[in-house]
């Protein structure tokens, strides 16, 4: 409740700060979902950005944060990005290395769609086949992919880390 | 008195973020993505793949088909079964549409894939915001410039 006392503690200034981001965002995105993804995950139901976590959709037991998502940074073809695994490896949460720049850029989708590309590609010249893709998304933005291969993806992509 | 400056912050703090988001409301944004190793030179045919349900679709298809046709290029529809030669290649596109008091296209990703292993070739992504509402051919042939290398962007903005 927005008590006199709430709304003393919250000055112009204060609430204009905090309305910033969310009126650039609105002035940005209108409404609606992102559907300019990459052709192997179109139809495919996307995952939830916000209500997904380290154990929800699935198990992700290898660099992956509650709060952060992904943790491990690496780069593919000059092209950084954060992911985390499953147990096995087979299972990669994919995420671009700077979702809030990317965000205010607008540039979420293609970083996402261009990490994915690399992702699978790299994975190919490897051995390893991506068997199913879904769009991690938060309204109008592509936060990232998960993809299920028939490998360990997160070992293979893990061997491209790159040093913070 | 001494409230007086703090006003005059107030109302600068607020033209700055009045600026701000009409600037972030009127933009566009080209940006085009090219796996290392691959190049265009050898594209002559072009299968288009394109999505199943879209707005406007026989539209973008049309503006697609023409400009691929003024630059030359073959194409035709992607179907089971096509046995591909050397030189062809699939087209992929994917539009994103958003309502913000009328339907208008956010985005619109232009892709060229090698259908040998479905890796990507090269992709171009064409970006607008709300307040700018270019024209549908006008979002294609921004995407398809860069796509085909032909947009000079410094920055990636025009």
């Amino acid at each position: 409740m927005l008590n006199e006392r709430t709304i003393g503690a919250w000055s112009a200034t204060s609430i204009l700060r905090r309305m910033v981001p969310v009126l650039f965002v609105l002035s940005l995105g209108g409404c609606g979902t992102v559907t300019a993804i990459v052709p192997d995950a179109e139809g495919v139901e996307h995952v939830s950005a916000i209500g997904m976590g380290c154990n929800k959709p699935y198990k992700l037991t290898q660099d992956c944060s509650g709060f952060s998502g992904a943790t491990r940074l690496v780069e593919v073809s000059e092209f950084q990005f954060k992911i985390a695994g499953s147990e096995d490896g087979s299972i990669v949460l994919m995420m671009g290395a700077k979702q809030m720049s990317d965000a205010w850029s607008g540039k979420s989708t293609e970083t996402a769609n261009v990490a994915y590309e690399l992702t699978k590609k790299h994975l190919l010249e490897n051995g390893i086949s991506i068997s199913h893709t879904e769009p991690v998304s938060s309204g109008s933005m592509l936060a990232g992919y998960i993809i299920t291969t028939d490998g360990n993806a997160h070992e293979v992509l893990s061997r491209m880390t790159v040093e913070k | 008195m001494g409230k007086k400056p703090q006003a005059i912050n107030s109302v600068s703090l607020f033209l700055t973020v009045a600026v701000c988001l009409f600037a972030a409301g009127c933009s566009t944004n080209v940006s085009r993505f090219q796996m290392p190793g691959t190049d265009l030179s050898d594209v002559q045919m072009l299968y288009i793949v394109a999505p199943d349900d879209d707005r406007q679709a026989e539209q973008l298809r049309s503006r697609i088909e023409s400009n691929l046709e003024r630059r030359g290029y073959q194409f035709a529809s992607e179907g089971d079964s096509v046995v591909y030669a050397d030189g062809e290649y699939l087209f992929d596109y994917a539009t994103d549409w958003h309502w913000d008091i009328t339907w208008y296209l956010l985005e619109l990703r232009v892709a060229i894939y090698d259908p040998a292993d479905n890796t990507l070739i090269a992709q171009a992504q064409s970006q607008q915001t709300s307040l700018v509402r270019k024209s549908v051919e006008d979002v294609v042939d921004r995407a398809m410039a860069s796509l085909f290398d032909d947009l000079v962007t410094p920055n990636g903005d025009n």
